[in-house]
């Protein structure tokens, strides 16, 4: 994301060399126009917010034992709405996997995770923060 | 290696069917997360959720070997509500609104005697003593207990007097049931079995006999046959047995003759299960049925309905 920042501003200030390709994507128009500037400058505020933001929404992959039926998954997304700073749920009954992406700054630890699978008639075997996250 | 993948799927389902029949031999009681359609012991909920089951039955009975040609249809519309304080103990109620009709010749003249109310409530608790989970499968023993109310009518009666006790909504006593149901669930398929006893007491110089069944169920996933991640809904094949004994019925304290015996009910259905609700239906085909005397003989009971979980 940094990177097509960095190349977005670049290319918008027209301070890198003069390159068709991504001058036909990203026209240039004169760097010295106030109004373009600002443009810019807000442009690049909300590419930087979004990037912030999709660093940080936390998702964790836990393995659920015993879920073997689409009846079952309700149940399971139901104990894990419950806990604080839970986004979405998402689930793959095939691999028995449920997916936590969190809200922005709110973490879970596994003893909550834990108790909320039990509630449900589950078991956890595996806690993990997912490749997305790290 | 691919041939022996197609060899293994084409045993799954005789492995499926030989696993129910094995459950049966050792006297094992049936209990499924998506469920049998024949009975309600294995219904399974999360800690502080609801179940809502409404059912549609017909119970036919037309065969009859007393001279009397007697024809009976009960229809049945079936509520459940199901609530699990916790993820092991649930309790469950089931309230039937019935509609009873007999045909009968009496003396040469064709009669017809119906009733139709609310019947009795059955309210049993359930709890999950043995419980062992695996990706993508579980294994449950859960027994339960409960008693059948008199909430329904026991005394109507039409212009040839008191209605006979199987037209009545209600049989006004109070019994007691309890049993044992396994549920043994993987992605493919489930198998639930159930053992269980009721008595029947005495009420209005009537007593209906004690009901010993024995159930098993089997549902089969048919489609999606292959999971490709996500929650899809899944269209079970079922095939589910009862073992039905029933003692004789007492009247004024005298064994009647002509009542009670063993019914074996084959019962194929389908079922489509979604992450909230399910829709099912089945009909109980009686294959063997020896009973006493001339008692009625069912011809075929039809359930359809759905369930809601929330």
């Amino acid at each position: 994301m940094g990177i097509v920042v960095y190349f977005v501003l670049m290319a918008q200030l027209n301070v890198l060399p003069n390159n068709r390709a991504i001058h036909h994507v990203l026209p240039v128009k004169d760097k010295n126009d106030p109004a373009m500037k600002k443009n810019v400058f807000i442009f690049v505020f909300t590419l930087c917010l979004i990037s912030t933001s999709y660093a940080g929404n936390t998702e964790y992959q836990l393995g659920v034992d015993g879920v073997a039926c689409p009846f079952c998954v309700y149940g399971i997304e139901k104990q894990l709405s419950k806990l604080e700073g839970i986004d979405r749920i998402e689930t793959d009954i095939e691999n028995s996997l449920v997916i936590l992406i969190m809200k922005e700054d709110f973490t879970l630890n596994e003893t909550s995770i834990r108790e909320a699978v039990t509630k449900a008639g589950f078991s956890l075997r595996s806690f993990t923060l997912s490749d997305k996250a790290e | 290696m691919r041939a022996l993948g197609q060899w293994k799927q084409t045993l799954q389902f005789p492995k499926a069917l030989s696993l129910v029949i094995i459950m049966g031999a050792v006297g094992w009681h049936d209990d499924a997360r998506s469920g049998p359609i024949t009975f309600n012991s294995a219904i399974g909920l999360a800690e502080n959720e609801f179940v809502i089951r409404e059912q549609y039955v017909l119970n036919q009975s037309g065969d009859d070997p007393s001279g009397d040609d007697r024809d009976r249809t009960s229809q049945q519309i079936i509520s459940v509500l199901g609530y699990a304080f916790s993820s092991d103990f649930m309790l469950i109620g089931v309230l039937p609104y019935i509609d009873n009709d007999l045909d009968i010749n009496v003396s040469s003249v064709r009669q017809n005697r119906s009733a139709n109310d609310i019947g009795d409530l059955r309210l049993f608790g359930r709890y999950t003593i043995f419980r062992r989970n695996w990706p993508g499968g579980t294994l449950r023993i859960s027994p339960f207990a409960g008693l059948e109310m008199p909430t329904g009518q026991d005394d109507e009666q039409d212009t040839l007097g008191r209605l006979p006790a199987n037209v009545q909504p209600g049989s006004g006593s109070w019994d007691p049931f309890g049993g044992i149901v396994l549920t043994y669930q993987t992605l493919d398929f489930e198998v639930d079995t159930a053992i269980s006893y009721q008595v029947n007491t005495e009420a209005n110089d009537f007593e209906f006999g004690d009901v010993a069944r024995f159930d098993a169920s089997l549902q089969y996933r048919l489609w999606p046959r292959k999971l490709k991640g996500g929650v899809p809904g899944f269209l079970y094949g079922v095939f589910e047995t009862n073992l039905i004994y029933k003692n004789k019925n007492r009247a004024f304290s005298v064994n009647d003759a002509n009542s009670g015996g063993t019914t074996l009910f084959l019962v194929p259905g389908i079922q489509y299960v979604t992450r909230r609700w399910v829709v099912e239906a089945a009909i109980q085909l009686p294959v063997v049925q020896d009973l006493n005397g001339t008692a009625l003989e069912n011809d075929f009971i039809f359930r359809a309905g759905f369930r809601v979980n929330f």
